[in-house]
């Protein structure tokens, strides 16, 4: 591999410009979350430093950076103090393969998608690393919290990312994006989007789902024990990961640069459309935060395991038929839109009658609680038929 | 060849430059104590594990609750379950009714696996549920005829 003098300052200016764009949009959307989330609660939010306090993350980074900066005597100081890197590096590397418009990508990956995955599960070794590390009880539990979190949404985010990769027939963002120039994906799987905002929004651990660091319950979790600039760059890495968030939405549903206007659009506009795209989703994550309360962490476990990735192994099917048929692409739509209407009757259900739901769950326990005691053959034709229909009928 | 290393040769150059960010912010606030625009005056209550102001009983590193681990290996199963989908999920349409009936049948196996699991209760949080405490205490009895 030859690299010459031009390369070399063609891949610098490329990493500069890469790390203004991330920097200013983790900035912007730090002051975006406070302005907007006053404006929901009927405050005005930060308005001292500067215009509109457009000033405001710079007094915190200047804050932040200038106070005291302490580790737990007993704690391990080495991966104490690399914690907050590892969590930050994969919420910066993945940012390499984002294309902002046609042109305008530090390295378009022929396996972007791919690349995307497997870098942004690296950051849940850092939360684990930091929770440990800090020899503390909450923070440990938090630790432990994140990864179980982590863990379990990751699942349904793939699957979107394989279905995605399956509608346009490429791992490759710019693809990806091309191959949404007439219809956008949120048209064609609806059920995907949803799928991919629920399951994102864990992953990034915005509010309903802030379980492993919940004030009220592990006091900031693996972030316990920091202060002052370590502190501030998980916070930084939770805003730059929120902004992929944006970015990913936009690209792989909201037909990224390209959706509705076409190829003809200027660099410059092109940016712009997928850039107000992105701030389109991280609007609507701030307003789901101003929206909703905590979850409980075994309902989150549950909206992961129970609903969010069997629904996404539906949805793959679904794709996995429609393309090997070639049926016309408004069929996906409708029928991601009525599995979309199972989990959505299924709950509106328990809502209105939560005795059913419960009934059902001392149903499902009946079933182990009559099949257990068996100690021989012949006691099981004793058991009354009516328990045993029940039994087959739950099993089958 | 040559291609491939430009392709990926740059993400060793992205790390680097991702571990330069924040190393530079925190030099500086470590640069910060030097001049005194950073107060360092740690005491032995600073240095102590954050317990709601008392002081902490028992080690920290306790033994955890095995559901953890059980949430890590069942992420494992279907992670790697679900990259092998990868390379025939680009060519999808283009490739065979063989592979179509292949992907079809891996998913069921990987159907049937996640409904065993939910059916063991390997999905349940809260293990204090009966149907748990009893799966657990008494052996797995034998299928119904």
């Amino acid at each position: 591999m030859n690299v010459t003098l031009s390369d070399a300052v063609d891949l610098g200016i490329r990493l500069f410009a890469l790390f203004n764009v991330v920097a200013l949009g983790a900035v912007s959307l730090v002051w975006l979350e406070r302005r907007f989330l006053g404006r929901l609660q009927g405050r005005p939010g930060p308005n001292r430093v500067g215009p509109f306090g457009l000033l405001q993350p710079i007094a915190d980074a200047i804050k932040l950076m200038s106070k005291e900066d302490v580790a737990p005597g007993s704690s391990q100081r080495l991966i104490f103090y690399a914690a907050p890197i590892l969590v930050f590096v994969p919420a910066f590397v993945v940012w390499l393969t984002f294309p902002l418009a046609r042109d305008l990508v530090v390295r378009n990956m022929e396996m972007g998608l791919f690349f995307f995955v497997a870098i942004s599960t690296l950051s849940i070794v850092g939360l684990v690393l930091a929770g440990w590390s800090s020899n503390s009880k909450y923070a440990i539990l938090g630790g432990f919290r994140a990864a179980a979190q982590l863990v379990s949404y990751e699942i349904p985010i793939i699957t979107m990312i394989l279905v995605v990769a399956m509608l346009s027939g490429s791992l490759d963002f710019v693809s990806v994006v091309d191959a949404q120039s007439r219809v956008p994906f949120i048209l064609v799987v609806p059920l995907g989007l949803v799928i991919f905002l629920i399951a994102g929004l864990a992953e990034v651990g915005r509010t309903p789902f802030d379980i492993y660091f919940a004030e009220s319950e592990v006091v900031g979790g693996p972030f316990v024990e920091y202060s002052g600039a370590h502190w501030a760059i998980f916070f930084l890495a939770e805003y730059v990961n929120t902004f992929v968030l944006g970015i990913l939405g936009a690209l792989l549903f909201l037909g990224g640069w390209r959706w509705p206007f076409g190829e003809n659009l200027p660099q410059l506009a092109s940016v712009a459309l997928l850039m107000g795209k992105a701030y389109f989703i991280v609007l609507v994550i701030f307003w789901i935060r101003g929206t909703y309360p905590r979850m409980r962490i075994d309902q989150l476990m549950e909206v992961a395991w129970k609903w969010l990735i069997p629904l996404s192994f539906a949805l793959f099917l679904v794709t996995a038929f429609q393309l090997k048929f070639e049926w016309p692409w408004w069929i996906l739509t409708i029928m991601s839109l009525a599995i979309l209407a199972v989990p959505v009757l299924v709950q509106s259900q328990k809502q209105r009658n939560p005795a059913l739901a419960l009934a059902a769950r001392y149903a499902a326990n009946a079933v182990v609680v009559e099949a257990k005691p068996r100690p021989s053959p012949a006691a099981a034709e004793d058991t009354p038929p009516a328990t045993s229909e029940t039994a087959e009928g739950t099993s089958a | 060849m040559d291609n491939y290393l430009r392709q990926y040769g740059f993400i060793f150059m992205m790390t680097g430059v991702a571990i330069a960010v924040p190393v530079v912010v925190l030099l500086i606030s470590f640069l910060g104590t030097k001049i005194n625009a950073r107060p360092f005056r740690p005491n032995p209550v600073k240095y102590d594990p954050y317990e709601c102001g008392m002081e902490t009983v028992g080690g920290n590193w306790e033994r955890f609750n095995v559901r953890y681990y059980r949430y890590a290996l069942l992420f494992l199963l279907f992670d790697v379950e679900i990259v092998f989908l990868f390379p025939w999920a680009t060519q999808a349409g283009a490739l065979g009714w063989g592979a179509f009936f292949a992907v079809l049948f891996f998913m069921v196996v990987m159907v049937i696996g996640w409904a065993y699991e939910w059916k063991r209760g390997g999905m349940e949080w809260d293990e204090s549920l009966p149907s748990q405490q009893l799966a657990q205490e008494a052996p797995p009895a034998p299928l119904a005829a």
